[in-house]
């Protein structure tokens, strides 16, 4: 294989090289200039224009027509339909000009060809023609921008509905964590300072707040052993005593936030899902509040025309309405299989092609069940076991 | 310095004439001869990641003969290695071939040969610019060879991503080579830049006013102001993101949990990088794109042999598009979180840009209406220029539509447009100028049928990679995915990617035609004659044998624009800039 890539390139190389030579000596006997292009050269050149033009359309609307179906998929949300149509008055808009300006282009290019004898027609400028010229662009940008931002105003409106469902989605290296609001429609505060294995999204509690700390100073005891008993290399010694002065920091931040504060109630009946799949109801608002704990990941939903990064230090958001649940559209797409998705569009990292979660849109009855069965961040009676691990019982299952 | 110069020769050694040259010609020749073979390089690198991405984890022994046990194991590529490769194509290709290369060429060839200078106004700055350049592209480049890798958070670099070690491997001693790389770029590129201003401002000839400067002169002033203006805040941009490396300080970074810890950063914000990054990044895409379209009126009115239509416009389009494409850098952030109204403005000035562009392909259309066209090589590019100009220059009008960016932004629609508009449109302007203005570079010519070969395989397999690729976007498709297994979704348009990774091949295959010809002519080639092209601009007024100080004798005086191409009243099509106006002959 190595070397017969080798014997090809060396060939093709050779035989250019012996095509170019007898195209040389052949040129030297015939007195022909490099610099003079001759007429059935020129000829040639300026019918390759035309047939390249053809082809050019012939295989644009062949891929219109092969892949029509596969493009923009059928949208399931409100604001998608709005989308939609607009994309629709730009695409046609768009691929006129791209096709009547390379007619003129390479049609011209064809009919113009060097005529021995002719002249060409000496046209410096002609500014009623360039004012017009300019002119129509502007009114036409003007239109798409008018159309354009009207769509994007309302999509972006910031008023939400008063019966909108609040969703977190939440993103890191390499998969996404949803949280639901709960009943008192307002999520819990959270901290990227007590991230852990059992609260990936950092949901502060009175408990979780104690335990935070429970766990910093038994790691900085364990690490403080070690330095003051233990044999260590030179490298190893100064990365934990970097651990501890992070774990210092992170101590004094962690204090920082109120043992006990009213707003932590909100957290108790928050529904953090990590298991791949979520559900939301069909036609009604969903307002999605869109973090990160790590680098930018995106938050893309390509059935929704959803798009908004996710931003490590600061909250996105974006509503939106679903409008064909999942079983409706398996139906209409005819395919058993299929599912919508959250996509990460953001590249984030070796598996960024691997960041998805399973988007289930159902009828408001089947979302209200299905939300009933999982369990809440903090159920409201206490399990048998007790200690502050166990009231989290969402997670690590 | 060297306008008074005149022209006394003195014997140089090899090194100050080939290696640390003065000689703005030389330079030239230096620039062009790094970028080709960076752009070969660039060119396989994208090739490699296009077959992962046609033939998703098969194995192909020549991948694991290139790219080495590590990243390829098997003969299949390597999630980190696909990374990377795509991160270094992107900065090979944006940076190092079309800024560099492309400005670094032609901006030092033709300003002093078609103002009327004796050379740049500093030609030890100059001759710096180059080894800066030099040495920019070999740290760049050595940082394939590294463990870890190179970067790999794609050409943009984006924190965290890229500020973390802990995120991937290629944002380790790969994104610090990256960094120091571009820290070495730019200022190769404000020296250029800045002696490109200073030659054009105080060099020209007598008679060259501004308005009688042809349109290539015109554009390499406006890159070069450009890039004055916008590479600072991408120095700026590296520098903070450098220092939020190795220094522990929160620039772009905030509230970050990685690695199983909490890290200390608080306060930052990724989106500053953003603007920083953008605000250099757009106006960079006006500096690969307008030194190309200075490249194409010349070369299209000497072919058409007829003026450029609207040499007025042409110019106030020039300073139009310069001067707009600085507040227009938010469209590259509509999902950021950018705040929706500032969006809106964004929407507004980005489109107003498509003005000023359409007005420059309404006036080439018209150029090429009722000439007398002659196919050089030169030309066929020029026209293929113009070609993927209107073609990616459309589907930026549905991209700076922030509705309609939703469903597109960071998919293939976007990776189709910018490579018809810029990569292929600037690439074009690059092959037009190779073919016209080798013969003033080397004194001798390429050869014509080889080079129309070249155009007509390199023209249809350029559409063949990304006609298709705007459909694989619009169905969604994200870019800079190792692969699609997991998303049946994306079923459907998949096939394309074969389509389109076997014109890539071709593609690259119909650039031997290119080198072979380049190095083959620069040898061998059929001597130039003193006009081969017969055309009407300064530099072909020179001796065929490269001089120092360009012109024996006195610089000569100009009398007219150059476009002055089957003028009634003219026995020849031609009309150089230095022959007088008769009696009673208005300019034009």
């Amino acid at each position: 294989m190595k070397l017969l890539i080798v014997i090809v390139i060396l060939l093709g190389v050779a035989a250019i090289a012996q095509a170019v030579r007898v195209h040389e000596l052949a040129k030297k006997l015939s007195g022909k200039k490099e610099e003079e292009i001759s007429i059935s050269d020129n000829n040639l050149n300026a019918n390759l224009w035309l047939v390249t033009l053809a082809a050019m359309v012939i295989s644009f609307f062949y891929l219109i027509f092969r892949y029509k179906d596969a493009m923009l998929p059928e949208s399931a949300s409100a604001h998608g339909a709005e989308i939609d149509t607009l994309m629709n008055f730009n695409l046609w808009l768009v691929c006129t000009i791209f096709i009547v300006m390379n007619i003129l282009l390479m049609g011209f290019a064809w009919k113009y060809r060097y005529r021995l004898g002719e002249k060409a027609f000496y046209y410096p400028h002609n500014d009623k023609l360039e004012m017009i010229w300019t002119i129509i662009p502007a009114l036409t940008m003007a239109v798409i921008i008018i159309y354009g931002l009207m769509v994007w105003n309302d999509i972006t409106d910031k008023e939400l509905a008063p019966d909108s469902i609040t969703i977190q989605l939440y993103g890191k290296q390499f998969d996404w964590t949803v949280r639901y609001a709960g009943e008192d429609r307002v999520l819990g505060p959270s901290s990227f300072n007590f991230i852990s294995g059992t609260n990936p999204l950092g949901i502060i509690t009175t408990d979780i707040h104690d335990a935070t700390l429970v766990i910093i100073d038994a790691e900085m005891k364990t690490l403080k052993d070690q330095l003051s008993n233990e044999v260590m290399g030179e490298t190893a010694y100064e990365k934990a005593e970097a651990r501890i002065e992070r774990l210092q920091r992170q101590k004094v931040r962690v204090l920082g936030f109120a043992r006990v504060n009213e707003e932590y109630e909100f957290a108790k009946d928050d529904i953090v899902m990590d298991k791949g799949v979520f559900y939301i109801p069909v036609n009604r608002e969903v307002n999605f509040r869109i973090n990160s704990r790590d680098v930018i990941h995106s938050a893309f939903m390509p059935h929704f025309r959803m798009q908004m990064n996710a931003v490590p230090g600061m909250s996105t958001s974006f509503k939106m309405i679903p409008t064909i649940t999942t079983a409706e559209m398996k139906l209409k797409t005819d395919n058993e299989e299929f599912d919508y998705y959250l996509l990460c569009n953001k590249v984030c990292g070796a598996a960024h092609y691997n960041m998805k979660m399973k988007v289930m849109v159902v009828e408001q009855a089947e979302y209200d069940k299905w939300l009933s069965d999982q369990k809440k961040f903090v159920e409201p009676e206490p399990t048998e076991t007790g200690g502050e691990e166990v009231t989290q019982n969402n997670t690590g299952e | 310095m060297a306008s008074n110069a005149e022209h006394h020769h003195h014997e140089e050694s090899f090194i100050s004439k080939y290696i640390f040259s003065q000689d703005h010609k030389m330079i030239s020749k230096q620039f062009l001869v790094s970028a080709i073979l960076i752009a070969i390089l660039a060119y396989m690198l994208s090739v490699f990641f296009r077959i992962q991405l046609a033939w998703p984890k098969e194995s192909f022994e020549f991948l694991n003969m290139f790219l080495g046990d590590r990243w390829a194991p098997g003969g299949v590529l390597d999630t980190n290695a696909y990374l990377a490769l795509v991160t270094i194509h992107g900065t090979l290709m944006v940076f190092f071939v079309l800024t560099g290369g492309l400005s670094g060429t032609f901006a030092n060839l033709l300003i002093p040969l078609q103002i009327g200078a004796r050379d740049m106004a500093s030609g030890f700055l100059n001759m710096l610019s180059y080894w800066f350049f030099f040495l920019s592209s070999i740290i760049m480049i050595s940082s394939l060879f590294i463990e870890g890798g190179a970067a790999s958070g794609g050409w943009t670099v984006y924190p965290p991503l890229s500020a973390l070690p802990q995120a991937m491997p290629g944002s380790g001693l790969g994104m610090t080579l990256w960094l120091t790389s571009m820290v070495f770029f730019i200022v190769s590129s404000l020296l250029g830049g800045l002696n490109y201003i200073v030659t054009i401002v105080n060099l020209r000839t007598e008679g060259m006013k501004m308005t009688r400067m042809p349109l290539t002169i015109w554009a390499i002033l406006m890159t070069a102001i450009l890039g004055v203006l916008s590479f600072p805040v991408l120095f700026s941009a590296a520098l903070l993101l450098l220092m939020d490396r190795v220094m522990g300080t929160s620039f772009y970074l905030s509230d970050i949990h990685i690695a199983g810890e909490a890290l200390d950063y608080v306060g930052g914000s990724p989106i500053l990088y953003e603007h920083l990054f953008w605000f250099l990044g757009h106006p960079e895409v006006y500096i690969v794109l307008l030194p190309a379209l200075g490249i194409t009126s010349e070369v299209i009115s000497t072919n058409a042999r007829k003026p450029i239509f609207g040499y007025k416009a042409m110019i106030g389009s020039i300073i139009a598009i310069g001067f707009l494409s600085f507040i227009v850098w938010g469209h590259h952030m509509y999902v950021t979180g950018m705040s929706p109204f500032l969006g809106s403005v964004f929407v507004a000035t980005t489109l107003l840009i498509a003005i000023p562009s359409a007005v420059k392909v309404f006036n080439y259309i018209t150029t090429l209406w009722k000439g007398n066209l002659i196919f050089t090589p030169g030309m066929l590019f020029s026209i293929g220029m113009v070609s993927t100009f209107v073609t990616g220059g459309v589907t930026g009008i549905i991209l700076a539509d922030s509705a309609l960016d939703i469903p597109v932004h960071d998919t293939y629609f976007v990776v189709a447009h910018f490579h018809v508009v810029m990569g292929m449109s600037a690439i074009f302007g690059m092959f037009a100028g190779v073919y016209h203005w080798f013969p003033k570079m080397y004194g001798r010519m390429m050869n014509k049928r080889l080079g129309m070969v070249h155009f007509w395989i390199t023209f249809i397999c350029a559409y063949g990679v990304f006609l298709p690729m705007h459909f694989v976007g619009m169905a969604g498709v994200p870019r800079r995915y190792y692969e699609y297994s997991n998303f049946p979704m994306f079923d459907g348009v998949m096939d394309l990617n074969v389509l389109i990774t076997i014109f890539a091949i071709l593609g690259g295959v119909a650039q031997v035609f290119f080198i072979y010809n380049f190095f083959y002519s620069l040898r061998k080639g059929q001597k130039a004659p003193q006009n081969p092209w017969r055309s009407n601009t300064l530099e072909w007024t020179t001796p065929v044998e490269h001089i120092h100080g360009n012109w024996p004798g006195k610089l000569p005086t100009v009398y007219r624009w150059p476009y002055d191409y089957s003028k009634p009243g003219k026995d020849e099509d031609f009309v150089p800039q230095t022959v007088p106006l008769a009696d009673g002959e208005e300019e034009h």
